[in-house]
């Protein structure tokens, strides 16, 4: 699949191209992860920050990655590995800059700079606000969505077809305690 | 209560509908209590975030993803487990073609459990900023994870949805709720205008059989196998499995 096909289908949600990243690159990103000092879990969730790291960076400007797709993404995810890394303050000098994730693959080298730091941080923050939201029950993710879009208690009473105001009221501070708990419990 | 209206002023300024003189008062007040600025800037982060439907929905993809792949990757490395493994399937192999001869699926649950083979999701959902493929992601999400209860409740979200009521009705199947399936299958055949109506009928046939409806299940495969789908031949089979019945 060429790049300009996996940076499309990756802005589009497609299924095939997702299935298509997972099945050509996630085993040199787990072998990486594994071989520094990782676990499994450590491998799928820094492919799948990586992932998202690239997404937002082609949602600024789609022509940045259009020479290898691959590359970039396994570079990502050695820089993002390495940041944990050093979050966690383990031995940063155990990771081999210059190893190759896989043989034959080549990964790019991302400069620690402003732009990646604020890439990786974003994401690091939606991940928690996404996820909280995920979360909730279906009834709770319409009333937060209700309240993003501005709407007042009466109007979501209306929309939800409650009874009386007070429990819209009543179910709008519950949904929303209900996400908060969830960000402050992940934070 | 004045907290409670408090935290509804918040919503009001993060979401832009304070008015003029409301918007100037609630600045000031900002400037001089840090406390307030600091919780605006967070929940302005929050719902900022919460309404990026295009990436939440590949988060959810993601997340389905990541979960499929980990199960198909599951392995064995242990020769010794993987000998035992083979012993077991070989023994099931041989129970399960005694079982077959002997009975000879002669009754139609094992009919159904024979022809029927749950459908994993497709997740081919594209993003946009529609809240409704959120939800068809998450249903899909929790469906993929046999959440079926879960994935019911969310699918219903989006009545109008033909692919939501689609895998509801497969949701309601894996919960044996085949009459309850048959009302999902039942919308998306009415539809008319998608590109499940074959699946959706040949599901509806196998929840009818589940459900020990005989004659109603032998009329839809019949018509099934009249037509050149693509469940024409396993309509076919079945039917031949079913003339006694």
């Amino acid at each position: 699949m060429l790049t300009d096909q996996i940076v499309k289908g990756l802005l589009e949600n497609d299924y095939h191209v997702i299935k298509f990243i997972y099945k050509s690159y996630y085993k040199a990103v787990k072998n990486f992860v594994t071989n520094h000092g990782g676990s499994n879990r450590d491998a799928s969730d820094i492919f799948q920050e990586s992932i998202l790291v690239v997404f937002e960076k082609l949602r600024q400007d789609p022509a940045l990655i259009q020479k290898n797709f691959p590359s970039y993404l396994f570079g990502v995810s050695k820089y993002l590995w390495k940041q944990h890394q050093r979050d966690l303050q383990k031995a940063v000098h155990t990771i081999n800059l210059s190893q190759e994730v896989q043989p034959g693959l080549e990964f790019a080298e991302i400069p620690r700079d402003i732009e990646m730091e604020t890439l990786a941080m974003k994401e690091k923050q939606d991940r928690i606000f996404q996820e909280a939201y995920i979360s909730l029950k279906p009834d709770c993710r319409k009333i937060i969505d209700l309240v993003i879009n501005g709407c007042t208690v009466e109007e979501i009473a209306d929309f939800m077809d409650y009874t009386t105001v007070s429990n819209a009221y009543r179910k709008r501070q519950f949904c929303k305690e209900k996400l908060m708990a969830y960000i402050h419990h992940n934070n | 209560m004045e907290k409670l209206n408090k935290d509804i002023q918040i919503d009001r300024y993060v979401t832009g509908k304070l008015d003029d003189a409301e918007l100037w008062e609630f600045r000031q007040e900002m400037e001089k209590n840090p406390r307030l600025a600091k919780e605006v800037e967070l929940r302005s982060s929050i719902y900022k975030s919460i309404a990026d439907k295009q990436k939440l929905n590949l988060r959810i993809s993601l997340k389905a993803m990541s979960a499929k792949y980990q199960v198909s990757r599951l392995t064995i490395h242990s020769w010794k487990v993987q000998a035992i493994a083979a012993g077991i399937a070989v023994f099931l192999l041989v129970g399960a073609g005694l079982l077959t001869s002997v009975f000879n699926r002669s009754n139609p649950d094992q009919l159904f459990e024979s022809y029927y083979h749950p459908e994993s999701s497709l997740l081919s959902v594209r993003s946009g900023s529609f809240s409704d493929n959120t939800s068809l992601n998450l249903g899909m999400l929790s469906y993929d994870q046999g959440q079926y209860e879960e994935s019911i409740e969310i699918f219903k979200t989006i009545p109008n949805n033909v692919v939501a009521r689609l895998y509801c009705g497969f949701a309601y199947m894996n919960v044996k709720n085949y009459e309850a399936a048959i009302n999902e299958f039942d919308y998306v055949v009415a539809h008319g205008d998608n590109l499940f109506i074959d699946q959706a009928s040949w599901f509806r046939g196998l929840s009818f059989l589940a459900d020990n409806k005989i004659s109603t299940a032998k009329s839809i495969f019949t018509n099934i196998a009249s037509q050149d789908g693509a469940y024409h031949s396993k309509a076919t089979d079945l039917l031949e499995e079913l003339k006694n019945k």
